[in-house]
């Protein structure tokens, strides 16, 4: 299937500066990443915090420019930010932020923000924008009296409905949802998920997922690409990484999935220092934490290889896993 | 003073006492300043030599002329009408041009970064550290003085407050938050700005403009004290209380008039400003 975005090789250097008269140290936020969506699928990315989700995902929206590579979407490359092509390209791209009321605009009342994408973009008239938002607001489940409201003035949950609800009202092929519920509690998060893959279902939506809450990526995703200090470490079909993950970082994170009763797989602690991107290890970025780290892996980086189930996975010693754990 | 108690929190349907009491005091200042040529008894350069230095009606003057004459026996009541109308269009004008001209250069600071922000940040730096009396001073004895030129001068007062207030919080805006997700739904600079950063930030211009307009008054007055401000026969607050210093002793009427109607004036002016700022954001309810 034609791919409807995909990043080839992509990657995203910052330069942080150390001190006042430091010299600026690189930072690769992303380093060389592939990925791609089909129409009407999801990809998961998950990670720990500054493994280089978010940066992934501003990527794929054409909210940066790669430092290299290339990010397509619908086989053309994204047009550079803030010109009049970047800005008609937004309605087909679109985001769900992490926090909800502080992508709101609190002086402005909700049902205004939600319409405020047709009118950028001039679509339909009044009668047919006041439809839209009405069907909207059904779609993500909220009242006409809420919608009248102001932001600072609705829960949570409803907030994210709202900017949910303002993502959606241009139709865009594909959705980036940057941790959309880590804000929310568990039973409004179900909500939220399962109003997303509804309407996902109904529509057709492409998503990139991006959370560090690994059940409800497994929910959700059709893909799931497993980063860790900018790189994908292992990517590939949900079912088959959550059964049976094979890079020691992916197994050590779905180790930490609470699960009702015993435990099939041991729960793997890692230990050593949470990892600094200006400051990547030598060889496999995984190696300081990693409990089956050989002489070959703190020197030789491990590219990412695909296997004979489709998965690609970035370790040395991917095969004898594979084997021990068949 | 029981009565003009201001509320801990403004209601939603009727504004405090305090504010009503400011919101009519203003409006009777504007209504002056409209109809002054109707409203002033007598000329501003009408004399009455045989009436000169008389007091106002109640401390030993008479009814002709309620508040009194000055030194060359013109009515201090019609001086202080026209001088109302001169001092509120310098004022409001000149508070009007520093607020446009510092949001707008704040504005452009934020948005396009890079040099231009390093030009607005240098004419931010040269005017806050130039005394801007000196700088009065030379464009009024290089150009001369009419009173469009003295608003614009006094327009340049104050900008760069607004300029730093709007640069700064247009940025914080842009970093993160609801300007980031207008532009993501591509919209242009125009409606993030105005329809979106400019009502967020207007709580904060609006103080600052309330803080200046009654510098900018001071400023008149004293620009006209030194005799380079509005110009005899010509008259302004600052002007009369300039002129009426001399005879404070034996003639304080000349200058507590006006002086009671700028302290009056500004004192409303901010309380109008405060309470407008907390009308216009909706999370203060």
């Amino acid at each position: 299937m034609i791919p409807l975005l995909s990043l080839d090789g992509v990657s995203r250097i910052y330069r942080q500066r150390r001190g006042l008269l430091g010299r600026g140290v690189p930072l690769r936020a992303v380093d060389d990443i592939s990925l791609s969506v089909a129409p009407g699928l999801t990809l998961g990315v998950v990670g720990e915090s500054g493994c280089g989700k978010s940066t992934t995902g501003r990527l794929a929206l054409g909210l940066e420019t790669p430092d290299s590579g290339r990010v397509t979407f619908r086989g053309a490359v994204m047009p550079p930010p803030d010109g009049a092509e970047w800005r008609s390209q937004r309605r087909h791209l679109q985001l769900v932020p992490q926090d909800p009321l502080g992508a709101l605009d609190r002086r402005l009342t909700v049902a205004a923000q939600i319409a405020e994408p047709l009118l950028i973009h001039g679509i339909g008239n009044r009668g047919e924008r006041e439809d839209r938002l009405a069907a909207l607001l059904n779609d993500v489940g909220l009242r006409a009296d809420q919608a009248a409201r102001y932001p600072h003035e609705l829960s949570g949950g409803q907030r994210q409905r709202a900017v949910l609800a303002r993502a959606l009202a241009t139709s865009p092929a594909l959705l980036v949802c940057d941790e959309p519920v880590s804000a929310l509690d568990v039973s409004i998060q179900a909500q939220v998920i399962n109003m997303l893959t509804d309407l996902q279902a109904a529509r057709g939506i492409a998503m990139i997922f991006i959370s560090h809450d690994l059940k409800v990526v497994r929910q959700v995703s059709h893909e799931v690409a497993v980063m860790y200090l900018g790189r994908v470490v292992e990517q590939g079909d949900p079912d088959a990484i959550f059964a049976d993950p094979l890079h020691p970082y992916a197994r050590a994170l779905v180790s930490a999935i609470p699960v009702p009763g015993p435990r099939r797989l041991p729960r793997i602690v890692l230990s050593g220092d949470p990892p600094n991107p200006a400051d990547r290890p030598a060889g496999c970025a995984f190696h300081p934490r990693c409990s089956l780290a050989t002489a070959q892996c703190r020197v030789e980086e491990p590219g990412l290889i695909a296997r004979a189930d489709g998965r690609r996975v970035a370790c040395h010693r991917a095969d004898e896993l594979a084997r021990a754990s068949a | 003073m029981s009565g003009t108690v201001l509320p801990a929190r403004a209601g939603r349907s009727a504004p405090p006492a305090l504010v009503i009491a400011a919101l009519v005091w203003i409006t009777m200042i504007l209504l002056i300043a409209v109809f002054a040529d109707q409203l002033r008894p007598f000329g501003i350069t009408a004399l009455d030599l045989k009436a000169r230095l008389l007091p106002p009606l109640g401390f030993g003057g008479t009814a002709q002329h309620l508040l009194g004459t000055d030194e060359l026996g013109r009515d201090v009541l019609s001086r202080l009408i026209v001088s109302i109308r001169i001092s509120l269009v310098i004022a409001f004008g000149a508070t009007a041009i520093a607020a446009v001209l510092g949001t707008t250069l704040g504005f452009l600071a934020a948005h396009f970064r890079g040099w231009v922000e390093q030009v607005v940040l240098m004419l931010i730096d040269f005017q806050a550290s130039m005394p801007f009396l000196i700088l009065a001073l030379a464009v009024l004895a290089f150009f001369g003085n009419s009173l469009p030129l003295f608003v614009t001068l006094m327009g340049l007062y104050g900008w760069e407050r607004h300029a730093r207030i709007a640069r700064g919080l247009a940025i914080a805006a842009n970093a993160q938050g609801y300007a980031a997700a207008i532009r993501q739904l591509g919209a242009r600079p125009s409606r993030i700005y105005l329809r979106h950063v400019l009502p967020n930030i207007a709580a904060t211009l609006i103080v600052a403009a309330t803080l200046s307009f009654p510098e900018v008054v001071l400023l008149e007055s004293g620009l006209s004290f030194l005799g380079l401000g509005v110009q005899p026969p010509m008259t302004s607050l600052g002007n009369m209380v300039g002129y009426g210093r001399e005879y404070l002793t034996r003639a304080p009427w000349i200058l507590l008039a006006p002086s009671a109607v700028i302290v009056l004036t500004t004192l409303c002016v901010s309380l109008l400003g405060d309470w407008l700022r907390d009308r216009l954001d909706p999370t203060l309810s």
